[in-house]
């Protein structure tokens, strides 16, 4: 290694650092002991302590698992939904070839308004609708978002399934559903499960409604762990802990979805 | 779906709704929109969010682009630290913005801790003249790796063979900046530019964590100030008028961004 590559490799490393400092400090105050994290200026070399998750898993106060399980039921069903409506959905879009237009700009327009403008709406609506609080109101505004990304990234990821393949298998005598689901969807089965994934780490992620649309039943992590600050305002190793398990489940399906992550973030659009 | 909120907004918004109960409530027509064009809390809060969108905006595609132009001169194609930079768009904003919180907190943080380690100098970051400063830097911490990622999606697209062919000429590397580089980028700059403003415009999760739109109403976005008018103070029929003027407003950014996505770059 030369000279310079060395000093390359310092600078990305500090780069690196720098954009990971929060995460990599919220996972070291969250194994640091109440004495640890109160000393200053903070240590960086400790005793680690798990006794912050336990306790949050623990405490009776403290409503981790409760949050924890309302976010995995709502991302999951979500996403799950989001697919099972899409898939057709697109099939029918690609195949007839109409509505994609409309799609479109229905797509980015989504993109521009803040959907904050409709928050006053949805809560009045989901009120009359006996859905505040509950689960499912949480799921169905996830998929309202969800639903048109998830539209035009499959549709656009169909049309790259040569025709041939699809017109074989109805000669054969296949159904238009036994060509989607036995025929089209194998093939762009990856395609699809990065779909999936992005949908539930949007539907994790999500911070807005459900903050709005929930009280106590319905709470997920995201909007559970910013109430451990107000409530619980100098418990930090419990924050911390709370925290890094909450951002653990997108950064599993990180690497899987990278590739998808450009047109994902610009609402589904490919340039 | 979205007709009908649209349709409902506005019926909410001429009404004088509290705290979701639309049956009861009289019909008070433009008033609540009288009321938002005469609030100094409205303009207030939407020369925040102009002001904010705009200074976060310029500066993460400034790094953003010194980012990716970095990694692609020295680094392309390797995979690890890629995946490791892009970290900061996967995790929740309100996320992002409690963990920022536990680094830059006066008690515990940190940042704070170690400047005053070793500078003795005792910085309340979330002090009135500086907690702006402090979004800015945490919007910027969390959002300059997705420029980085859109520029940098760009700049591999651009065919090798330029770029050798200009170092045959003798090109120096401003030049194969300004007649190569930029031109292959701009497409990528217009369109993370527009999407970070959009977002950080309406900005919402990561100061409802860090600062609650305070002190006072200092860091009140639009999002956030009407969160607290439709929310907690339970005032529906003024946060919808707010909401639908916001709307309005949109329309001019939102029709020059389809117009821009449609363009076939």
């Amino acid at each position: 290694m030369t000279h310079r590559r060395v000093v390359d490799w310092v600078i990305l490393i500090i780069i690196l650092l720098i954009f990971n400092l929060p995460f990599v400090n919220v996972v070291m105050t969250s194994l640091k002991s109440n004495a640890v994290i109160s000393k200053s200026p903070p240590p960086i070399l400790f005793k680690p302590t798990i006794v912050h998750y336990r306790d949050i898993f623990t405490s009776p106060t403290f409503l981790f698992s409760k949050f924890l399980l309302n976010s995995l039921i709502i991302a999951l069903v979500s996403a799950t939904l989001t697919i099972l409506i899409c898939l057709p959905a697109a099939y029918s879009i690609v195949k007839i070839g109409i509505g994609s237009k409309v799609l479109f700009s229905f797509v980015t327009n989504l993109r521009a308004i803040p959907l904050i403008v409709f928050a006053s709406s949805v809560y009045v609506l989901f009120k009359r609708l006996n859905l505040v609080d509950t689960r499912t109101g949480i799921i169905i505004i996830h998929m309202l978002v969800n639903v048109p990304i998830a539209l035009s990234l499959l549709s656009s990821f169909m049309q790259d399934v040569p025709k041939e393949i699809e017109e074989s298998a109805r000669l054969d005598g296949a159904s238009e559903l036994q060509v989607l689901f036995r025929i089209v969807t194998p093939m762009i089965s990856s395609s699809v499960a990065a779909v999936f994934i992005l949908s539930f780490i949007y539907s994790w992620n999500e911070f807005l409604f459900a903050l709005i649309l929930s009280i106590k039943k319905a709470t997920t992590l995201t909007v559970g762990a910013s109430l451990f600050v107000t409530a619980w305002g100098v418990q930090w190793g419990r924050i911390a802990a709370a925290t890094t398990l909450a951002v653990i489940p997108p950064f599993v399906f990180a690497f899987y979805v990278q590739k998808y992550l450009v047109e994902a973030f610009s609402g589904g659009l490919k340039e | 779906m979205t007709v009908y909120l649209v349709v409902s907004a506005i019926n909410i918004s001429l009404k004088e709704v509290y705290f979701g109960f639309l049956e009861s409530s009289p019909f008070v027509g433009f008033k609540n929109y009288v009321q938002v064009f005469r609030s100094p809390a409205f303009w207030n809060a939407m020369r925040f969010s102009l002001f904010f969108g705009s200074i976060t905006t310029v500066l993460e595609l400034f790094l953003g682009f010194l980012l990716a132009y970095f990694y692609y001169s020295k680094f392309r194609g390797l995979r690890l630290p890629f995946t490791l930079l892009i970290t900061p768009i996967l995790m929740a904003p309100s996320l992002f913005g409690l963990m920022n919180r536990i680094l830059l907190n006066n008690f515990i943080g940190l940042i704070p801790g170690y400047i005053k380690f070793f500078f003795g100098l005792d910085l309340d970051l979330f002090a009135p003249k500086n907690v702006f400063w402090t979004l800015v830097f945490v919007d910027a911490l969390q959002w300059t790796p997705f420029t980085f990622l859109v520029i940098y999606a760009a700049l591999i697209s651009i065919p090798p063979q330029l770029i050798e062919a200009a170092n045959i000429d003798g090109a120096k590397r401003l030049h194969i900046i300004n007649y190569i580089v930029i031109p292959y980028v701009t497409p990528a700059l217009i369109v993370s530019g527009f999407l970070r403003f959009l977002e950080s415009f309406r900005v919402f999760d990561t100061v409802y964590v860090l600062t609650g739109g305070g002190p006072g109403s200092l860091t009140t976005s639009i999002s956030i100030y009407i969160y607290r008018v439709g929310f907690t103070m339970g005032n529906q029929g003024l946060a919808s008028a707010v909401g639908m003027t916001l709307f309005a407003f949109m329309m001019i950014p939102a029709f020059i961004f389809s117009k821009l996505m449609k363009r076939r770059w």
